[in-house]
């Protein structure tokens, strides 16, 4: 997994990035980004109602989202946007469209995703 | 060491579990655990009688080979102090309740809340309490 040294250009400016959690099951996002939240302080987790996710996510400009749904039409394409349905297919994530297959994927796996989405969407975003 | 048996299919959900209840047991209570997952009936069945007694048993209803209520019976039956809580998706708990489950928990509970539950009935104030 990664370290802090990775998100220095969000810690610099005094904002953390942000990861919208919008999984459902709604426990399954409550679980997960509550893992995410415990073991890396230096992001922002949010918790969401899949309805309320394009919403906030317009309004709120998050470095990452994690949803069971593809990303909508006139959204920044600047968030990295991962699609992830751990109750039906726990080893697909689709990320910004395009398949990536993690056979035995667990826990782990995912929160070092977030990492990797997190840092790529710093280095992008300058 | 609180001993903790999760027996849940979804890897994701017992592997989070695990995590946020031994961080909230040694937060909140001074307490460490070593918490073991079975995914299956037959799974949870065999850990509970090689390992036990284990200090509570978190057990889903809705497994792969079978309903939980069987594991919930069984531990309850061959290690009556063993707490053991239900969590499940499932709207009527009442058949884990009288099984022998000691706790029934929604998983559309907040998370938060069900893992202070659960630290709760882990630790030793939630024993004596509960006994």
């Amino acid at each position: 997994l990664k370290t802090r040294k990775t998100f220095d250009r969000a810690e610099r400016s005094g904002e953390k990035p942000l990861v919208l959690f919008a999984i459902e099951p709604r426990s399954y996002a409550q679980a997960i980004g509550g893992v995410a939240a415990e073991i890396r302080p230096n992001l922002e987790v949010l918790i969401l109602e899949p309805e309320d996710l394009v919403r906030e996510a317009a309004r709120r400009e998050p470095a990452v989202v994690l949803c069971g749904e593809p990303r909508p039409e006139g959204l920044d394409v600047g968030i990295r946007w991962a699609e992830f349905r751990p109750y039906e297919d726990p080893d697909v994530v689709l990320v910004d469209g395009l398949v990536e297959s993690f056979p035995g994927f667990g826990l782990d796996n995912l929160v070092g995703l977030v990492d990797r989405l997190v840092e790529e969407w710093e280095r992008r975003s300058g | 060491v609180k001993r903790i048996l999760i027996v849940e299919d979804h890897r994701f959900f017992s592997e989070a579990l695990k995590m946020l209840l031994g961080r909230r047991l040694s937060e909140a209570h001074g307490e460490r655990a070593k918490i073991r997952l079975a995914a299956t009936v037959a799974d949870g069945l065999e850990i509970a009688d090689a390992e036990g007694p284990f200090d509570l048993a978190v057990v889903d209803l809705m497994l792969p080979d079978g309903d939980g209520t069987e594991v919930v019976r069984s531990i309850k039956t061959s290690y009556p102090r063993t707490l053991v809580a239900v969590l499940s998706s499932v709207l009527d708990l009442s058949g884990a309740i009288e099984a022998g489950a000691d706790e029934a928990l929604g998983k559309a509970i907040p998370m938060t809340e069900i893992v202070d539950r659960l630290a709760e009935l882990a630790s030793d104030e939630g024993r004596s309490r509960q006994a």
